[in-house]
């Protein structure tokens, strides 16, 4: 942990605690993906998801801070992201367009009950990609990085956006397949 | 955008599956590139079909995946880093909200400062002075505006006369609304006509008042003129004496035509016909005011003018109440021998030539009256003598009365009271009255007799 965590909203007993910071990012690190993963599918894309984790992030910390041990700290943390990201696009629907609550909440209910799956899905999903061209790898890494837009993508490659939609479709169904088709084979 | 990307794609390539839509609907959301309709289309699956469910979670996270991978590669230093970051935004997000609130008292201090500020200035700072109202006749009627004599008048100011007579006195202008009519004091000297119909006497050092109408400009070089608008009509510029210089005006109201308008001629103006032709003189609007004011240039307190001459000042034919009538009579009379009256102050001698222009002041309480009226007119001119005995008066009805008004015979028309008081100012230009109530009620009345200018 390179910055000390400071106080936010409460000044809970342990939140000074090296050795209680260090446990939180350890567990937080070992469901990362899951804590993640709750928030994208309730808020559905990249950059909504970006701001939800972090959020996620300081109220997993100050809740651990000052809570009794979590014993089940996956299940405790994305019941947290759930309800993060929920109240975040509750907030959106304002200006924006955002998934209705009986959406949201049957995605929860999927998304919970199928962790392990995802769990086993993400690691096929590696194999996968080394399958695919290094261009295609390239392609795949500048879409999902987030540094340019799929407009400035499209300029840079002197192309229009419509194409890179349909390549990055085809990337993404390759690679899908894959982890459809090794998933049924070890099954 | 979206969804007409989709019926495009469907059209191509025929019906798609559940899951194939579902996967579509999936990316877009992520992409952001999902619409309205679309965002419909995809509630409407997720609700229904329990596949389409599971499979946009689990491609959503194959988009999580694939998005984590572009980043970090070990788990620890990606929530290490998240952290740092959260943590450095909340604490900016705590000093920005302090800030906030720091920013919001002050904006709102500022803003009640300001509203405080604006109100005393509009309270302050009101358009600037124009003229005052100058005279009311007893019948004005003007809707919901409440005029009053002596009223200051102010610039931009409409004001709108459904029947009877308002006077205005501007510097050097006396400006009669003749009702129904409506006007905008436009400027300092101008104003202009909205709709009926304005007389104006225009005295030496107000050259230059302007009437402006969407069809003309009437600008005064020195003279008496009236100008009468009918909306989505035309309008008619009268001038009785002096000169007049009028435009036609365009749509975008700039000038086209202009012509020069002597005493008794008068001329038509529209801008819908770009047109503007002279047309026959009528005194009928000066005559309108002669009777209502003649040169009477402001009047105040509680005295009114008629709208028509009256027809009998008999006993009990005209009551007032708690106001006293100021009445025209004949005006610009020439003298052919010298005339002796009886003056408040004493015998008057009149000389031949003399050019009078008379008025009578009536006051006839009813049993309802409350207040004794006071008031003032001034007149255009130089008062010779105000004559308020019975006799004076019934020796001068035939001069200078109007020619078939009934004043009546067998009671007392003069200021009876020694209460009943009037005043000539010094430079005799304004006579002031006070009229009391007596127990006993009766008829005060007063002429006054005025040199005309010419």
């Amino acid at each position: 942990m390179k910055a000390k965590l400071t106080s936010l909203d409460r000044a809970p007993s342990d939140i000074d605690d090296p050795a209680r910071q260090a446990e939180f990012l350890r567990r937080l690190a070992a469901d990362y993906n899951e804590v993640y993963a709750a928030g994208l599918v309730i808020v559905g894309n990249r950059s909504d998801a970006d701001d939800v984790i972090q959020e996620v992030c300081v109220v997993l910390w100050q809740k651990y801070a000052g809570a009794q041990p979590i014993l089940n700290f996956r299940k405790w943390a994305c019941t947290v992201a759930f309800h993060v990201a929920k109240n975040h696009v509750r907030k959106q629907r304002r200006w924006a367009l955002g998934l209705s609550d009986y959406a949201m909440s049957r995605i929860e209910q999927v998304q919970s009950g199928g962790s392990e799956l995802f769990e086993l899905r993400r690691e096929l999903l590696d194999s996968c990609i080394e399958k695919l061209s290094e261009r295609d790898q390239r392609f795949l890494d500048q879409c999902y990085r987030g540094s340019h837009s799929f407009t400035d993508l499209a300029r840079l490659q002197r192309t229009s956006v419509e194409t890179i939609y349909t390549r990055l479709k085809r990337v993404r169904k390759r690679l899908a397949d894959c982890v459809q088709r090794t998933l049924g084979k070890g099954s | 955008m979206f969804s007409e990307l989709w019926e495009k794609g469907r059209s191509v390539a025929g019906e798609p599956t559940s899951e194939d839509e579902i996967l579509e609907l999936a990316d877009a959301m992520y992409d952001r590139r999902i619409d309205a309709g679309a965002l419909e289309r995809l509630e409407e699956l997720l609700a229904n079909d329990l596949a389409c469910l599971q499979a946009y979670v689990e491609r959503m996270n194959l988009h999580g995946d694939l998005r984590r991978r572009t980043i970090e590669s070990a788990p620890l230093t990606q929530a290490n880093s998240v952290m740092d970051r959260a943590l450095s935004a909340g604490a900016a997000r705590e000093r920005l909200r302090s800030r906030w609130w720091m920013a919001a008292v002050t904006a709102c201090s500022l803003c009640f400062l300001g509203t405080m500020g604006w109100m005393i200035f509009l309270k302050t700072s009101l358009p600037p002075e124009v003229g005052v109202i100058a005279g009311l006749t007893t019948d004005i009627t003007t809707g919901d505006q409440v005029l009053d004599l002596g009223q200051v008048v102010r610039l931009n100011e409409v004001f709108t006369v459904s029947k009877g007579v308002a006077s205005f006195q501007f510097p050097s202008v006396m400006v009669n609304l003749i009702g129904p009519a409506q006007v905008r004091l436009s400027g300092p000297g101008q104003l202009e006509l909205l709709a009926g119909t304005v007389h104006a006497q225009v005295r030496h050092g107000g050259e230059g008042f302007t009437v402006r109408t969407p069809d003309s400009v009437v600008v005064d070089l020195g003279t008496e003129f009236s100008v009468n608008y009918i909306p989505e009509g035309n309008t008619e510029v009268h001038v009785r004496r002096g000169r007049v210089q009028a435009s036609l005006l365009d749509r975008n109201g700039a000038a086209i035509k202009r012509l020069d308008l002597t005493a008794e001629r008068a001329a038509t103006f529209s801008a819908e016909a770009r047109a503007s032709r002279e047309v026959g003189f009528t005194a009928e609007p000066f005559e309108k005011i002669d009777s209502t004011r003649g040169t009477i240039t402001t009047i105040d307190g509680m005295l009114r003018t008629l709208n028509e001459p009256p027809t009998s000042l008999n006993f009990g034919a005209l009551q007032t109440r708690n106001h006293g009538l100021v009445i025209p009579e004949q005006q610009q009379v020439v003298l052919k021998q010298a005339l002796e009256v009886t003056g408040s102050r004493g015998p008057v001698r009149l000389p031949a030539g003399s050019r009078i222009s008379s008025y009578l002041v009536h006051y006839e309480p009813d049993n309802l009256a409350t207040a004794a009226p006071r008031g003032g007119v001034t007149f255009d001119g130089r008062i010779a003598a105000v004559l308020v005995n019975h006799e004076a008066l019934s020796e001068t009805d035939q001069m200078f009365g109007l020619h078939g008004l009934d004043y009546g015979q067998g009671h007392s028309r003069g200021l009876e009271s020694i209460e009943d008081q009037v005043q000539i100012s010094d430079d005799r230009s304004t006579a002031s009255f006070y009229f009391v109530v007596a127990g006993e009620k009766d008829v005060d009345q007063v002429r006054i007799l005025v040199l005309s200018q010419e």
